[in-house]
């Protein structure tokens, strides 16, 4: 008698499931893969539980992903890309493809769980908005493409100290200019 | 017929939490890279910074950092049949990611499956009527986004209404009446005049027409005879309803069954049609309060005044209010009274009706599965997996037993009372009442 109110529980979770649209079920799926893809990328597919510290990168960027497919409008949705990029930093040298291939995968699944906080769970996407969102990223990844191109070219040319500050002045000036203010 | 919402106040868009996540991944691997001297990690943040950077660029060229297109609502049809479908579009401008979300309205289903849709500056969400009277649509949510999901502006549009019609079912059913009472019209009178229709052939009287002379009668008796025709009348029709209560079916009937009140509106409807294309004077008089009168009217305005009636009865009202009384009727008059038999003051009427001198039908409109003794078994009946300590069906059991009684006395009145099943429930009284009407009669001396 006991395990009906769990059973019914199960059943109306999966009930609840069924109103899940299909536009959300592609954007979902195709932000965790490509997060997992992302991580994978660094660590490898072998390694994901090889010792105690890739377990907990694992670990927390699982975390991310269940609760950014969960709600994709929430501000957590930061956990996973930021747990990616320190794992980078933290892998010691890595190629400029690895990291490249890791930045489109991580902008994709950034771009997927972006649109599927546009719409409510049921909701759906018609054609005209699946082109809409395609054009809004095309650009993105053009420019993506040119500026990897300039950075990978750039790589090369010894700098001197001073030049460090710059860069960092510059770079805390991008992020300023870009991070949200109230409209 | 159209509508659309007024301008509303000024519409801005706010960043979201997905460009925030942009500009941090971005950002942060940027500064990383620089302070740690590692140009790749660069490239992983890179995507995202551009992500969010032509967000940017993206609003500043469209002008969207002070205001945005405010969505406007659109119906294109405020007036459905029955099963018919209305369209609600949404518009806001071309570019921009436009999602509205509607909830779900009663007695309706919406395409696409759950009301929400996204598209491009516009949104055509369709609504599609399974039951007559008003239906409200909406709030609707409305989410104006641009094509990354960067920016986000939230609008919520008021309600639209739509009127559905009931179904325009053809009642199959003569169209004789059994005293028809107005001047010219299709049904055949007992009276002689101007008619087509031939009632005998007789001698020839000063006054009656030339064209009028039967000729072969006439050469073969070598006397003038003519010949007599019926005339033909049309009459005046009141159609009763009786909306007092709403009685749904039985919990084990399928979920779309009509309620009391559906076949009350469904049978108002499909007399009327068919008086109305008989050229007949149709009126409704409502003992409830949902639908109102409609004073008597010919032809298809008058039908257009009905259904309009109709389908701008709503059901959420559930006051409850004295019902109406019709004091006086003119005599002759057909009288349909479309009730489900339980009221009280229906039941008056009907005696009222009959004393006054018109032709009274009865249509029943109690759900056939209500007080249906087939199902009880002599146990607790158990309804979606549970059993009610309340015993509903065998309390209806023995009211529609109760209600058996009323029946049987109005039919030995000389009122006939037909169940409501469709186009062709009125078929039989019809004929009958007319065969009565027609049907010699002792002389009273």
């Amino acid at each position: 008698m006991r395990r009906a109110p769990v059973l019914d529980s199960i059943a109306q979770g999966l009930l609840e499931l069924q109103k899940i649209s299909p536009t959300q079920w592609l954007l979902r799926t195709l932000g965790a893969v490509m997060t997992v893809l992302a991580l994978v990328l660094i660590v490898g597919i072998t390694a994901l539980f090889s010792h105690f510290g890739i377990v907990l990168l694992t670990l927390t960027v699982a975390l991310g992903i269940l609760l950014q497919v969960r709600r994709p409008d929430s501000d957590l949705g930061l956990l996973a890309p930021a747990a990616i990029v320190i794992a980078l930093l933290a892998a010691g040298e890595s190629s400029m493809l690895q990291a490249a291939g890791v930045g489109l995968l991580l902008m994709l699944a950034h771009s997927a769980f972006a649109l599927a906080a546009t719409i409510p769970v049921h909701g759906q996407f018609d054609s005209g908005a699946w082109r809409l969102a395609a054009a809004g990223l095309l650009p993105v990844l053009v420019l993506s493409a040119v500026a990897g191109v300039l950075v990978v070219a750039l790589s090369t040319v010894q700098l001197g100290a001073w030049m460090m500050v710059i860069g960092v002045l510059a770079a805390i000036g991008l992020f300023v200019a870009v991070l949200p203010g109230q409209g | 017929m159209t509508s659309s919402t007024p301008q509303l106040s000024e519409l801005r868009t706010r960043p979201t939490a997905a460009l925030v996540r942009a500009a941090v991944i971005g950002g942060g691997a940027l500064a990383l890279a620089l302070l740690l001297g590692r140009p790749e990690i660069i490239l992983a943040g890179l995507p995202m910074l551009i992500w969010a950077l032509v967000a940017l660029a993206r609003r500043l060229q469209r002008g969207e950092e002070r205001t945005v297109v405010d969505p406007t609502q659109r119906v294109n049809r405020r007036s459905i049949e029955e099963g018919g479908t209305a369209a609600i579009t949404v518009r806001t401008s071309p570019g921009t990611l436009t999602a509205a979300t509607l909830p779900m309205p009663r007695a309706a289903d919406v395409a696409p499956r759950h009301g929400s849709l996204a598209g491009d500056g516009e949104v055509r969400l369709r609504v599609t009527a399974h039951r007559w009277g008003r239906i409200r649509v909406g709030p609707m949510h409305v989410l104006v986004a641009d094509a990354l999901g960067a920016y986000r502006a939230q609008r919520t549009l008021p309600r639209a209404e739509v009127q559905v019609v009931p179904a325009s079912t053809v009642l199959d059913a003569p169209v004789e009446v059994p005293t028809p009472i107005g001047v010219s019209g299709v049904h055949l009178s007992r009276r002689r005049g101007d008619g087509t229709a031939l009632s005998e052939v007789r001698a020839f009287r000063p006054g009656d027409r030339l064209h009028r002379i039967n000729w072969r009668v006439t050469s073969r008796t070598g006397e003038l005879h003519t010949n007599a025709t019926f005339t033909e009348q049309d009459t005046d029709v009141l159609i009763v309803t009786d909306t007092i209560a709403d009685v749904a079916p039985a919990p084990w009937v399928e979920a779309d069954a009509p309620t009391s009140l559906d076949m009350t509106v469904r049978a108002t409807s499909a007399i009327a049609r068919h008086y109305l294309t008989a050229g007949d004077r149709v009126s409704v008089f409502d003992i409830g309060h949902l639908i109102g009168a409609v004073p008597p009217g010919s032809g298809p305005r008058q039908l257009r005044v009905l259904t309009a009636a109709l389908s701008r009865a709503g059901r959420d009202d559930g006051a409850f209010r004295a019902p109406r009384r019709l004091r006086t009727v003119r005599p002759g008059t057909l009288t349909v009274v479309c009730t489900p038999l339980l009221s009280k003051d229906t039941i008056t009427q009907i005696g009222v009706l009959v004393s006054h001198g018109a032709d009274v039908i009865v249509v029943d409109t109690l759900p056939p599965s209500i007080g249906d003794v087939s199902v009880l078994r002599g146990t607790p009946m158990r309804v979606d997996g549970q059993v009610s300590d309340r015993f509903w069906p065998e309390a209806w059991a023995m009211r529609r037993l109760l209600r058996g009684r009323t029946v049987r006395e109005l039919r030995e009145a000389g009122v006939p009372v037909t169940t409501w099943e469709g186009p062709s429930s009125l078929a039989p009284v019809l004929l009958s009442l007319a065969t009565a009407r027609s049907a010699p009669r002792m002389r009273r001396s």
